[in-house]
């Protein structure tokens, strides 16, 4: 329990300090109350959690396999329900908005719940893009030391393996939190800088940044993206779109030139052919779309169709120009995003992983028919996969198909239209919230509801949703399986 | 020629056989006291009892004296050590070792090897030396075994002379006549066991067995004037998923992406090894005498079955069953060569003999003088050699017709500056003109003295 405790202490203690850049930008933009306030939240939020870490700081125990699971739930219900109140009183919004606006924001899922930003002040605009932005960081870290380790849903197992001391699994925390974090601070300090150099102001650029590194989909309030910078700003969205949504071990290997492991390396790989694919096809229905080709040139046609299909492997969902997505048939958008990005990233869905190792194990039976007697490898790229690891992916699957069917029935049960209900059940699922619009409805259809017209029993079901999908909605069912608790 | 060979088993029983009829002075070194008496009892050579890469027993051996080491063990690690105590204690000068694990020979490893480490001159590596004799037979299944040489631009070809031979019963100075543009040269003919060099007057009978020195890329064609015109085999059975089949299948993926290989493997971990290293070949578990699995394998439509199990008996019946459900050819790998002589009678069309090929390989690097390649045919009864002519030669400079080279020898093809040229009665070799030549076992020593490196020379 003292390594929950710990790990709630380290995350709570970068939390607070990242609330300082909304509070210095509130202090910028002449908006003192909201300044004082989030310093005041930034150092509360601080000295809970510094307090927290220390006295839990060396304690010996061990984190088991259940715990590290309750950690990651526990983790991302308290978050957002601490961060809801610096939300609230920034936007000037009720809890229960500020609640889903929070956990919009961690999971990435960037769900615009507020409806027109423009009247907004600036700092809160910053706060919930930097909550996005922690919220991607949170996302690969979560994966990489708690769920990961546990094998959850039949992750490709990292490294380290749960069971060591607590005093070790928090230098280990400590030591990956570290790397982690220069490696995405400096990823998002790259973007931003390209995003200036495209000539996208530096506001513009700060939430830009955020949305991209962590694949979210907030967009400043200065309108939509096509119109903030040129095509090149698109090619670097696209860029880090596809860098969030790739693993980590990945760029690690790239960044160490590991050659053997980069040859055996097979989930980016496929990853990136299908945003390539995706881009192409998306070109050609630009191109043959009655008057698209006049309105933009083929170089900005060509910028919008890669930032477009990097947007939907990445499960930002975030569009170049509202309505792209409804060019594309609507099964096609959501079977994308449900099969989602990479492992180890920041990216939602089912991971490519999974659903090769799906088609992988799908095609050796297949062959079984044909040659009974037919051996097959257990290994693809990197990757082993064992019954065991099958059984896993098959149940997340499963597990996850029926998270979705029942958060689609409960929103229309709560009076969103039944095809609507499916979409933003999708779209919240794989943490794709701009996916998710209005746009869709077949014309002369009601009660397609956008974010901020929703009642707060919506919000609050897409929220649960949001998280579910977030946490691989297996780690949910061990948490909250009653066999667990009773049998303790 | 001093030679030690570390290893008394079958391959080094071959080459020690072989090195001691040409009269060189071999010393065998085995820690099986059977195989060390048996080895002297039969041949002409010394035996030595002991471990191959200890220091005493190489000094009892005459390593001091030796010109080469021969590591044919069964085990890697004792022939590289044999090979480096033989470089750093006696300096031994040219050392050969048989490496059969591939982790060894990956690329990135080569510097394993270099001069400083351990400086073995020449890695033989059985499986991949049978492998590629069986690429060879499927790139061209008419012919019963296919050689290359001068870097491939050369091939010699083992021709079966059967009924649907059309130029039986015709003189060889007639073959030229009848195919102007045909580079191709009659080398070598076994007939009734026995091997003949024939003169240009002599004819090809029923049932020889033709060796055709040819352009490599009139191969195909040469095979068709045999009668032997048949397509690359694409639907290949394979009996035994062991080294050599897996080194196969990796190089039949990389080499003919229209083949679709099934291998069948008793062994489940072997079959399961093989699964994860190949991507398109199937892979069945069971008996390769199973007819059931043979015909899930498709063996009724496929074009080869290349039968290569640790058991030649598993590998003789697999053919023939195979042949009997439908295949259209057969080639099985038989390392008794009690059994190659009636390989025919029983239906197999083409077998290899893995210790001869490997023995081929090492003569190679035995033979003296500008010898690049050298290839043991009929149990080593001739060999076809490829070497560098020197200003010294007594080739050089002279009308073939001129030379009067002696019955047993025949030149079957000359490289000019990498051009192929057709052997004829004016053709003149030149300095530097790569020559492919058969020489029956008798002349060899004369074949050498051909091309060595005299004094003249420098």
């Amino acid at each position: 329990m003292f390594a929950l405790f710990n790990y709630i202490g380290l995350v709570g203690t970068f939390i607070s300090a990242v609330l300082l850049i909304p509070a210095l930008t509130a202090f910028g933009f002449r908006e003192t109350e909201n300044g004082f306030s989030l310093l005041i939240y930034a150092a509360l939020g601080g000295f809970l959690s510094v307090n927290l870490l220390v006295a839990t700081q060396g304690r010996g125990s061990m984190l088991k396999r259940g715990t590290a699971l309750m950690l990651a739930v526990f983790g991302w219900v308290l978050f957002p329900v601490a961060l809801a109140f610096p939300i609230a009183g920034t936007f000037s919004i009720s809890y229960s908005d500020a609640l889903f606006e929070a956990v919009s924001a961690l999971t990435t899922t960037a769900a615009d719940g507020l409806g027109s930003l423009e009247t907004r002040p600036a700092s809160a605009i910053v706060l919930r893009a930097s909550l996005q932005w922690i919220g991607g960081l949170l996302t690969i870290l979560t994966f990489l030391v708690l769920l990961g380790p546990t094998g959850v849903g039949g992750l490709p197992k990292t490294r380290r393996s749960i069971g060591e001391g607590a005093g070790r699994v928090a230098t280990v925390i400590s030591r990956m939190t570290s790397s982690l974090t220069r490696y995405y601070v400096g990823a998002t300090l790259v973007c931003f800088a390209l995003l200036l150099l495209t000539g996208v102001s530096p506001f513009d650029s700060l939430i830009l940044s955020s949305t991209a590194i962590s694949s979210g989909g907030y967009l400043p309030p200065d309108g939509q993206l096509f119109e903030l910078g040129t095509p090149a700003t698109l090619l670097v969205m696209a860029f880090f779109f596809m860098l969030a949504a790739t693993s980590v071990y990945w760029h690690r290997m790239v960044g160490r030139w590991q050659i053997d492991n980069l040859r055996r390396h097979r989930e980016s790989y496929y990853l990136i052919a299908i945003m390539a694919a995706i881009s192409v096809f998306l070109l050609i229905i630009f191109l043959t779309t009655p008057g698209m080709r006049q309105a933009a040139g083929t170089f900005s046609l060509i910028s919008e169709a890669i930032f477009n299909a990097a947007s939907l492997v990445s499960t930002s969902g975030l569009q170049s120009n509202a309505g792209i997505f409804t060019l594309l048939s609507p099964a096609f958008v959501f079977a994308v995003l449900l099969i989602g990005g990479g492992t180890y990233s920041s990216a939602g869905g089912l991971k490519f992983y999974r659903v090769g190792a799906m088609l992988f194990h799908a095609r050796q039976d297949l062959a079984k028919l044909v040659y009974p007697h037919a051996v097959a490898p257990r290994h693809f790229g990197t990757e082993t996969y064992n019954l065991q690891i099958m059984k896993a992916i098959w149940v997340m699957s499963i597990s996850s198909i029926v998270a979705i069917a029942v958060g689609s029935g409960l929103l229309a049960m709560l009076g969103l239209d039944f095809q609507a209900s499916i979409t933003a059940s999708v779209a919240a699922f794989t943490n794709a919230g701009p996916a998710y619009s209005p746009d869709w409805a077949p014309r002369g259809t009601e009660g397609w509801l956008a974010y901020h017209e929703m009642s707060s029993g919506m919000k609050f079901a897409l929220a649960a949703i949001m998280l579910v999908g977030h946490l691989e909605v297996v780690a949910f069912l061990v948490v909250i399986n009653p066999f667990r608790w009773l049998g303790r | 020629m001093k030679i030690i060979i570390c290893g008394a088993g079958q391959v080094g029983y071959g080459i020690a056989e072989r090195l001691a009829k040409e009269g060189n002075d071999v010393s065998v070194i085995d820690n099986s006291a059977e195989l060390v008496q048996n080895i002297q009892d039969k041949l002409d050579v010394r035996g030595y009892y002991g471990h191959g890469s200890h220091p005493d027993v190489l000094a009892r051996a005459g390593a001091e004296q030796a010109d080469m080491i021969i590591a044919v063990t069964l085990y890697d690690e004792v022939n590289m050590v044999a090979c480096q105590v033989a470089h750093s204690l006696f300096n031994v000068p040219t050392k050969l070792a048989r490496i059969r694990a591939q982790s060894y020979r990956q690329p990135h490893w080569q510097n394993l090897f270099a001069r400083q480490h351990m400086p073995i001159d020449v890695i033989i590596s059985p499986e991949i030396e049978v492998g590629e004799v069986i690429l060879r037979r499927i790139a061209l299944p008419g012919a019963r075994d296919i050689v290359p040489f001068a870097d491939e631009k050369v091939a010699m070809l083992a021709i079966d002379c059967d009924e649907e031979c059309p130029v039986i019963d015709t003189p060889l100075s007639q073959l030229s006549e009848l195919f102007p543009d045909l580079n191709a040269t009659v080398v070598g003919i076994s007939r009734n066991g026995e091997m003949i060099a024939p003169r240009s007057g002599d004819q090809i009978l029923f049932g020889d067995l033709a060796y055709v020195v040819t352009d490599r890329s009139q191969a195909r064609r040469t095979l068709s004037i045999f009668g032997k015109e048949r397509g690359e085999a694409s639907r290949i059975v394979i009996a035994g998923g062991g080294n050599i089949g897996l080194y196969l299948c990796r190089k039949i993926e990389e080499l003919m992406p229209a083949a679709r290989v099934r291998v069948i493997e008793r062994s489940r971990e072997t079959a399961v090894r093989m699964a994860e290293g190949l991507d398109r070949t199937v892979i069945l578990h069971g008996s390769a005498l199973d007819e059931a699995l043979l015909m899930e394998a498709g063996i009724n439509q496929a074009d080869l079955m290349v039968s290569i199990t640790n058991d030649d008996q598993v590998n003789i019946l697999a053919s023939v069953l195979a042949k009997k459900l439908g295949c259209g050819s057969n080639l099985a790998l038989l390392n008794n060569a009690g059994y190659h002589g009636f390989t025919k009678s029983l239906g197999i069309d083409d077998y290899i003999n893995p210790r001869s090929v490997t023995i081929s390989r090492v003569l190679q690097h035995v033979r003296r003088g500008r010898i690049k390649g050298v290839y043991s045919i009929h149990n080593g009864a001739a060999e076809v050699i490829e070497a560098q002519a020197l200003d010294t030669s007594p080739l050089v400079g002279k009308p073939l017709r001129e030379l009067d080279l002696p019955d047993g020898i025949r030149i079957g093809a000359i490289l000019h500056e990498g051009e192929f040229v057709q052997p004829g009665g004016n053709t003149v070799i030149r300095p530097r003109d790569s020559i492919i030549i058969l020489a029956l076992a008798e002349r060899v020593r004369q074949v050498e003295q051909m091309f060595r490196v005299s004094l003249e020379y420098f």
